[in-house]
């Protein structure tokens, strides 16, 4: 009886360790950090202890508390007294992969999916445009699915999306690297001085 | 106060051509030159520096709006600006939908037939080529149900965040068997297409082609 708890406790673990380790770190941008975030995650589980009523629930609910875990991480006093990284670190790539092989959004395939220049821009988006992002082309999941997630009207998401596409397209075209280039491309002056400097 | 005046004379130049500002301008140099004549001691030597390089800057910007031609098209700067935006993002990024559009049309060059499907299940597919009676190099497409394949199960899966599609192909039924196309357009709508080996092109217009053609011929680029 209590072999079959504890798998029962654990199974969870197993079938979503590596999908909250990735979403851990695409708002972490570290390993240590996204290590954390799961566990915290898991150890919510089994404090609270909640009741789903099919797969996808639960899933979701996973997803959900690992965001929210980042946030509050982010908004930590730790966190906004030291210098974070808007970009990942190029030491801590290698440490994340996913789990398919694919084609970049530059049209080449990548050999081990963790090449995709594209995935690290995504990454050092602000939260409100990474994570529906990410989830919508790394990880397949629907606009619905996504407001579910994040507790956000459909409308909302697509929002996001559009903005958080436009976003990189302005960081990648006209290379603003700073926080908040879209809004300064939006600007006349940026834009025209931008367009000088092509 | 006078630099602020002369600031606006130009803008309004914009609009009404460049005569009025023009008129107006001579008009604030002779009314300046008079006030030399006066012998108008009082402004500070540093001021009157100033204010002549702002009025150089604004006759420099008024000059370059006149040689690009704007003042001509009446267009506003706002609208001028955005123009070059929207035609910058059109052609740098393309449009899905464009390009699948010419895909068609080049299709049915080819000789397959096109057939456009109603909306249908929970995507829309754009339009297929019929698979009846093909022969030769006639690609054969049909427009099949979304299925919703996870990743894992795609032999090559292809992100475009930029263009805002993501495409999963399975090659099913072995070799010789049809290619399963899935694609999720920008606002998450899916449609789906099944291909058949024969027919199939390399650079076509058409993304979910490419693919399926990648996936018969593995191990090569898309």
């Amino acid at each position: 009886m209590r072999i079959s708890e504890e798998k029962e406790k654990e199974e969870p673990f197993a079938k979503y360790k590596d999908l909250l380790y990735r979403v851990a770190f695409s708002n972490m941008k570290n390993k240590s950090d996204a290590e954390d975030v799961v566990q915290e995650t898991f150890c919510r589980y089994l404090k609270t202890k909640p009741a789903f009523a099919d797969e996808n629930h639960e899933k979701n609910w996973f997803i959900r508390v690992a965001i929210n875990i980042c946030r509050d991480i982010q908004k930590s006093a730790w966190v906004s007294r030291t210098v974070g990284f808007d970009e990942v670190p190029e030491s801590e790539m290698k440490h994340f992969a996913l789990p398919y092989r694919y084609a970049s959004s530059y049209g080449h395939i990548l050999p081990d999916g963790n090449e995709d220049e594209m995935l690290w821009h995504v990454m050092g988006l602000a939260a409100a445009y990474r994570n529906p992002l990410y989830l919508f082309y790394y990880e397949d999941y629907s606009v619905q699915e996504i407001a579910q997630i994040m507790e956000l009207e459909e409308g909302t998401v697509k929002t996001r999306l559009r903005r958080g596409r436009q976003m990189l397209k302005d960081r990648l075209l006209f290379g603003g690297e700073e926080k908040g280039q879209a809004e300064n491309l939006k600007n006349k002056d940026g834009f025209k001085n931008k367009e000088r400097e092509r | 106060m006078q630099i602020h005046k002369f600031g606006k004379n130009i803008t309004n130049a914009n609009g009404a051509g460049d005569a009025a500002g023009n008129a107006v301008t001579r008009a604030k140099q002779k009314e300046q030159a008079e006030s030399q004549g006066r012998g108008d001691r009082n402004k500070p030597v540093e001021e009157s520096f100033q204010e002549s390089l702002q009025k150089s800057m604004h006759m420099e910007r008024a000059e370059h709006l006149n040689r690009t031609g704007h003042m001509e098209s009446g267009l506003g700067t706002e609208n001028r600006e955005e123009t070059e935006k929207d035609k910058e993002s059109r052609t740098i990024n393309g449009n899905v939908k464009g390009a699948e559009k010419g895909w068609y049309a080049d299709i049915a060059g080819r000789g397959g037939s096109v057939v456009s499907h109603a909306e249908q299940g929970i995507g829309k597919a754009e339009g297929c080529v019929s698979g009846a009676g093909r022969t030769g190099e006639r690609p054969a497409v049909k427009e099949v149900e979304v299925r919703r394949i996870s990743y894992g199960e795609c032999d090559k899966v292809e992100i475009n965040v930029l263009e805002g599609y993501t495409l999963k192909a399975k090659l099913e039924g072995g070799p010789g068997g049809g290619i399963y196309v899935e694609m999720k357009d920008e606002e998450g709508r899916f449609s789906a297409c099944l291909f058949e080996g024969a027919g199939l092109q390399k650079d076509s217009r058409s993304a979910m082609e490419r693919i399926a053609y990648a996936v018969v011929h593995d191990g090569e680029e898309i």
